[in-house]
């Protein structure tokens, strides 16, 4: 349909070439399987003792945080740090270890989301009431057959949602009903059917708020009251997912969009209250997975169409059109092969390709009309041996072509990173290690290479080094009570790091290679769970992160070894919750500490550190026939704490949210 | 348990954070110092004032804040005196704030809002107990500097900066630079008995900074387009208004040294900086390299102080770090630094 026009013969080419090579080796592989397992399409594998290897919430603590989007169950995870810019659906984006957000791939449902006009994923409009599974993953491990573009970025986090998550659970629905402060209002439904050959699922969601919260405006010495205006939000989801299911194989096919309509409110700028700005977006997903697992070979093939459409407006910008009203159309295609063969009992393969295609149409005839075609591939494998000790080697190689059909494209890029892994076996064991060493890096986004005056085509891609050390610790006994703890230290070193600088005068930036990064952080997470009887549940998570994240682009420049900007330098998280029977009680605390507006750490760039807490209560009521009525009522920002991220966009003090959620199955 | 109070008490600690005062180098009236306009960074609110004591040789950061318990607001563009009163046009904050001259407490804040649209003030200049204030909406608004209001609204070009006053006539550069690439090319010739556009000069794309010199020419930067189209001086005669020559040498201000001009020219790819002599008398560039400049990175204005015949160069150290403000002598010695706010600009003195 929308992506007719992305070389689809280059494309046809490259697929018939990738299919016949993995084609040829399932064949191969085939005869040899003897047992096949039942394939569910679940990346889902943790549970609360593999907590000490990997970062990630369950679908009960998802709900009990009762988070605004994706972006609060992120902040959950260690060595994070989450810019807002505040308000329901309002632009908020994650960073990892000390890396740009750009490092970070965001999957949902083993597909990776993507904007390449910006690189970022606005994780303020993720929902977060169908998510019933997120993982942080920063290892660069190979997950389950994900995409190579997220096998091979900085960091990952993974989500999935409860409408594309099939095992064969037969009938299932939920429906669900929120109400809260400034307005706000959200609904969603889903329906989902799994039987032995099929499977089916549909599901619509919409959230509206006012946003106009009262903050505390602290000018000076002078304090007034304030309400955020211009703040205004809605969106709407809807999605239909089915597919068929074989003994070895589950094929789907899916659609999801997404439209959004948000006010944006703008910086708090003193003594001027104008805001006008809007955006308004459609996002359309058209996706497809093939997953073969078998005894020795798995196998996933994938595809994604996405076209999504912004218009940005403000009528109040002083050009001689009498304000701004552009127009973006961003469309990108993936498709890929990932595959993992069992050579021996201890030496596991994996292999995979993956081609992404994109291309960017702006309204404005002035801009750039960029394609770009990123060529993804990778090859690794993991040998276990003396018992004890595993070892992953992996090698990616990533070929980026641009064509720019208005003006000069960026040069071709070329560039193969290794990645290397060691660790002791954890199974039965109360220490596990692990160390590795990895190399990534993020391409410019089409906005750094084309955006009129600011973009700058010569841009090299940003590399990331990155070397960990990790062990945990969980007791072989498992009682009553049960608990692990996890640490990391790590090195990270950012090169030809992509900032915006003056570069003609103060009102026009440019991109510019400038910066260099080094990171030096740690991260401890500790997990406990007690259940004394049979009714009473209590669980206790803290983490707490050290990023020191330094510039060291110049010697001479008053800010190096300076803490880069908007990265605290600690983070923390304290999370406490109580379960008697059917009723529930959790108390949840974030945590950041000063972040400077500008890499130069002086007092006058300090946005001071804050602490949110949230309290969240609920009652189940467990009908016949797995029925399940629940009610939930949340405290956010118990403590009213006046605070920001990001410097002049305050953030909304205690509010209120009531949800009425309804579970079949 | 234990290990969970401590992580607690640590985290409780670095949270904390203390503000640092800035010293006050200056009591009551101002006298033998300089008032430093730092403009800040777009969405900060993080404009404000420095007092340098040249008694001392200190600086007083926050100056406004301190002696105004508020904020100058977000990106602050202009700083003039005219009788005993200050004004500093604040750009993004839309507001001209009308300080007391001696002892820099507030006498009135203007709103430049034009009903929920923000004029953005941009520059001002004063003549015959006007003020005339560029605003990036189009126009020139007329403040009476006695009631402190807003008499009228001309009408110019698009995105208007600076202005220059000759013969009685009112020149404004219109910039245009919002409608980047498209920027506009024209200085708008105002007559200043009707308060009416005479006429627009054609002079060049994306014009800039205009002086006057004392014969009555006008100078006007065009800044190009960054690219391909270079920044050039022109020289508009005041009697025809037309563009009688071109100067071709790359260029960012022109500043009045004496009765000739400092023209400075600041390279951003090369981050090179250059003072240079201009004779306005001979028309032509004197001296290329009028003073070494070592002590520079990022040379973001120039202000001369004839009555101390020293130069005040405003170092914005490459725009995300606090600035200074480098003292020479006319030889081009350098004589001090003062380590002021974020993108020091524009400089006031008191004798």
């Amino acid at each position: 349909m929308m992506l007719c026009s992305l070389g689809v013969s280059e494309l046809m080419k490259w697929l018939v070439i990738s299919f016949l090579w993995i084609g040829g080796h399932c064949i191969a592989q085939k005869n040899r399987i003897q047992e096949i397992n039942e394939v569910t399409i679940t990346f889902n594998l943790d549970t609360f003792k593999s907590q000490n290897k990997w970062e990630a919430l369950q679908a009960n603590e998802i709900e009990a945080l009762q988070a605004n989007d994706a972006a609060g169950l992120i902040r959950k995870f260690t060595s994070t740090s989450i810019k807002s810019y505040g308000g329901i659906g309002g632009l908020k984006t994650v960073s990892s270890r000390g890396l740009g957000a750009n490092h970070s791939k965001i999957l949902a449902d083993g597909f990776g989301i993507n904007n390449i006009q910006n690189g970022q994923v606005n994780l303020g409009q993720i929902h977060s009431d169908n998510i019933i599974f997120i993982r942080s993953n920063s290892d660069g491990k190979s997950q389950f057959l994900q995409p190579i573009s997220a096998q091979v970025a900085g960091s990952q986090f993974s989500l999935e949602t409860f409408e594309n998550n099939f095992g064969n659970d037969g009938l299932q629905f939920r429906l669900l009903g929120k109400q809260g402060s400034f307005n706000q209002w959200g609904s969603y439904g889903a329906l989902k059917f799994t039987s032995e050959k099929f499977l089916f699922s549909t599901h619509g969601s919409f959230r509206r708020a006012d946003g106009n919260y009262p903050f505390t405006l602290v000018n000076g010495n002078q304090t007034s009251e304030e309400t955020r205006s211009n703040n205004d939000y809605l969106d709407y989801h809807f999605g239909l997912t089915s597919g068929i299911k074989t003994g070895k194989s589950v094929f789907r096919l899916g659609y999801m969009q997404k439209e959004f309509d948000q006010g944006l409110p703008g910086a708090v700028i003193l003594y001027n209250n104008s805001a006008d700005e809007r955006i308004t977006s459609r996002d359309q997903n058209l996706f497809g997975d093939h997953v073969f697992k078998g005894k020795k070979v798995s196998l996933r093939s994938f595809i994604k169409m996405n076209e999504n459409n912004v218009t940005y407006t403000d009528p109040n910008y002083l050009n001689q059109n009498g304000g701004i009203d552009v127009s973006y159309r961003n469309q990108s295609l993936q498709v890929g092969i990932a595959l993992e063969n069992k050579l021996s009992k201890n030496l596991k393969l994996h292999l995979g390709v993956e081609e992404v295609i994109s291309d960017l149409l702006v309204s404005d005839t002035t801009f750039a009309r960029p394609k770009r075609y990123h060529n993804y591939a990778i090859v690794g494998m993991k040998y276990h041996f003396a018992k004890r000790l595993n070892l992953s080697i992996q090698l990616s190689e990533q070929f980026v072509n641009e064509n720019n059909s208005a003006g000069k494209s960026a040069e071709n890029k070329f560039k193969v990173n290794p990645y290397i892994a060691i660790s002791t076996k954890e199974e039965g064991q109360r220490f596990g290690h692990e160390i590795w060493y990895r190399n990534s890096f993020r391409m410019p986004t089409f906005n750094e290479l084309y955006y009129n005056n600011i973009g700058n085509i010569d841009l090299k891609p940003e590399e990331a080094h990155q070397i960990n050390y990790g062990w945990s610790y969980s007791p072989r006994k498992t009682g009553k009570f049960q608990y692990y703890f996890r640490n990391n230290i790590y090195l990270n070193y950012v090169n030809h790091k992509i900032v915006a600088i003056p570069s003609k005068n103060l009102f026009t930036w440019s991109m510019q290679n400038v910066e260099r990064a080094n990171i030096l952080g740690t991260d401890f997470k500790y997990g406990s769970k007690w259940k004394p009887t049979k009714y009473f549940k209590l669980n206790l998570d803290l983490n707490y992160s050290l990023q020191s994240a330094r510039d060291v682009s110049r010697p001479d420049s008053p800010s190096y070894n300076n803490q880069i900007a908007y990265i605290p330098l600690h983070t923390g998280n304290i999370d406490l919750s109580l379960t008697y029977k059917n009723t529930g009680l959790r108390f949840s605390n974030y945590t950041n500490s000063l972040r400077y507006t500008l890499n130069e750490n002086i007092s006058a760039n300090q946005v001071e550190g804050f602490w949110v807490s949230t309290l969240s209560t609920y009652y189940s009521l467990n009908l016949k026939n797995k029925n399940i009525l629940t009610l939930r009522f949340t405290i956010k920002n118990l403590f009213n704490s006046q605070y920001a991220v990001i410097r002049s966009f305050i953030m909304p003090g205690r509010n209120y949210l009531i949800v009425l959620k309804y579970a079949f199955n | 348990m234990r290990l969970i109070k401590i992580l607690l008490c640590i985290v409780t600690l670095l949270c904390s954070c203390g503000k640092e005062n800035e010293p006050e180098v200056i009591t009551g009236a101002l006298s033998n110092g300089a008032l430093v306009l730092c403009e800040g960074l777009f969405q900060q609110n993080n404009s404000q004032i420095s007092f340098i004591s040249f008694e001392n040789k200190q600086v007083e950061n926050n100056f406004f804040l301190n002696r105004n318990d508020r904020q100058l607001g977000d990106t602050g563009n202009d700083l003039k005196r005219y009788g005993d009163k200050i004004y500093i046009v604040v750009n993004v904050s839309s507001t001209i704030e009308v300080i007391d001259a001696n002892t820099f407490e507030s006498i009135k804040q203007i709103s430049m809002m034009n009903g929920t649209t923000a004029k953005q003030p941009r520059s001002i200049l004063f003549y015959d107990g006007l003020a005339y204030v560029t605003c990036f909406d189009g126009y020139v608004d007329i403040i009476d500097t006695t009631a402190l209001i807003i008499n009228d609204r001309i009408k110019v070009g698009s995105n208007p900066e600076d202005m220059a006053i000759v013969n009685n006539k009112l020149y404004v550069t219109n910039s245009g630079g919002l409608n980047t690439p498209l920027m506009d090319s024209t200085v708008s010739v105002i007559d200043l008995n009707t308060h009416q556009e005479i006429e627009k000069i054609i002079v060049g794309m994306n014009p800039g900074t205009i002086k006057a010199d004392q014969d009555g020419d006008i100078y006007v930067v065009t800044r190009g387009n960054y690219s391909n189209i270079p920044s050039r001086m022109k020289r508009i005669n005041s009697e025809t208004d037309n563009v009688e020559e071109t100067f071709n040498f790359d260029i960012s201000g022109i500043t009045r040294f004496n009765d000739d001009f400092l023209v400075t020219y600041y390279d951003f790819s090369s981050a090179q900086n250059n003072v240079a002599l201009f004779s306005t008398t001979n028309e032509t560039i004197e001296i290329t390299e009028f003073m070494p400049l070592n002590e520079i990175q990022t040379l973001y204005g120039l202000t001369y102080n004839p009555s101390k015949n020293k130069i005040f160069i405003s170092d914005a150290m490459g725009y995300t770090n606090t600035g200074y403000i480098r003292e020479y002598d006319v030889q081009g010695n350098h004589i001090h630094s003062y380590h002021v706010g974020l993108n020091p600009s524009k400089i006031l003195f008191y004798e």
